[in-house]
């Protein structure tokens, strides 16, 4: 390979996209929300920490004086994932919502011992 | 002219991809959030978005969360969409004259994510207090 097609080649290698992973936490009050995009290796301990802590019911919509709820979503190939959740009290909702082939869980505070999806 | 076909291959396989319809290929995220409190009544909004978009596919999440607490407290999230998501979460809690409200709205696109919060709390006698933060992030 002549040094031109060298210097070529690892001007292409350089100009491969990176998909790295991009993340963005937001907090207010007793609300938390996180969105990540990019390369998922799948749920981290964190992930599944958080998931544990927030499991606790089925989807409802509006209602006071509750325990936390909160929102997962996550995309078929795990490559965009949102969360939402907030703690005890007040009054609270949560929404998620991903492109077709995504999974949305919801976590409420009305039967704790179910999980509802959609 | 030997060299020119493994550096042709090279090329296809290492050059910048670009998803269908010749969305940018990367991720992007973007969030915001705001609260507002005035004499014991207080709301909160907060969204989040992602947007990933690889050679092969792409795909989008949101989550919209609110919460308020006070006399006449009001929450309301939503998302809806498929391809572009739309987000809403709003937050109200007011008793006689004061009043803490916070709106947060999202998008996802298929090149970008963004996020708006606007919060306004308000008291008899004085001017709203106003505050809006945002967050936009584009794949480049």
């Amino acid at each position: 390979m002549t040094r031109l097609s060298m210097a070529a080649f690892l001007m292409c290698l350089a100009a491969t996209p990176v998909f790295a992973q991009a993340s963005t936490s937001v907090r207010a009050g007793n609300l938390s929300g996180t969105a990540t995009a990019g390369v998922n290796n799948g749920p981290t301990d964190n992930d599944r920490d958080h998931d544990q802590q927030v499991a606790r019911g089925p989807r409802t919509d509006d209602t006071r004086d509750c325990d936390s709820r909160s929102v997962t979503v996550h995309n078929g190939n795990s490559s965009a994932s949102a969360s939402v959740s907030t703690s005890p009290g007040g009054s609270s909702t949560v929404a998620g919502g991903g492109s077709p082939g995504s999974h949305t869980e919801f976590f409420g505070c009305d039967a704790p011992h179910n999980r509802s999806t959609r | 002219m030997k060299p020119t076909l493994p550096l042709i291959l090279a090329m296809m396989l290492t050059a910048p991809a670009f998803a269908r319809d010749n969305t940018p290929a990367g991720s992007a995220t973007a969030g915001s959030a705001g609260s507002a409190a005035v004499n014991g009544q207080s709301a909160s909004t907060l969204g989040a978005g992602a947007v990933s978009n690889s050679p092969t596919s792409s795909s989008q999440a949101m989550g919209m969360g609110a919460s308020a607490a006070g006399d006449n407290a009001r929450t309301r999230s939503a998302v809806h969409g498929n391809n572009n998501l739309n987000g809403n979460a709003m937050a109200m809690a007011h008793e006689g004259g004061d009043m803490a409200r916070s709106h947060t709205v999202c998008h996802d696109r298929s090149d970008s994510a963004s996020c708006k919060t606007k919060t306004m709390a308000h008291e008899p006698g004085s001017q709203p207090e106003k505050s809006t933060s945002e967050g936009t992030a584009t794949i480049q």
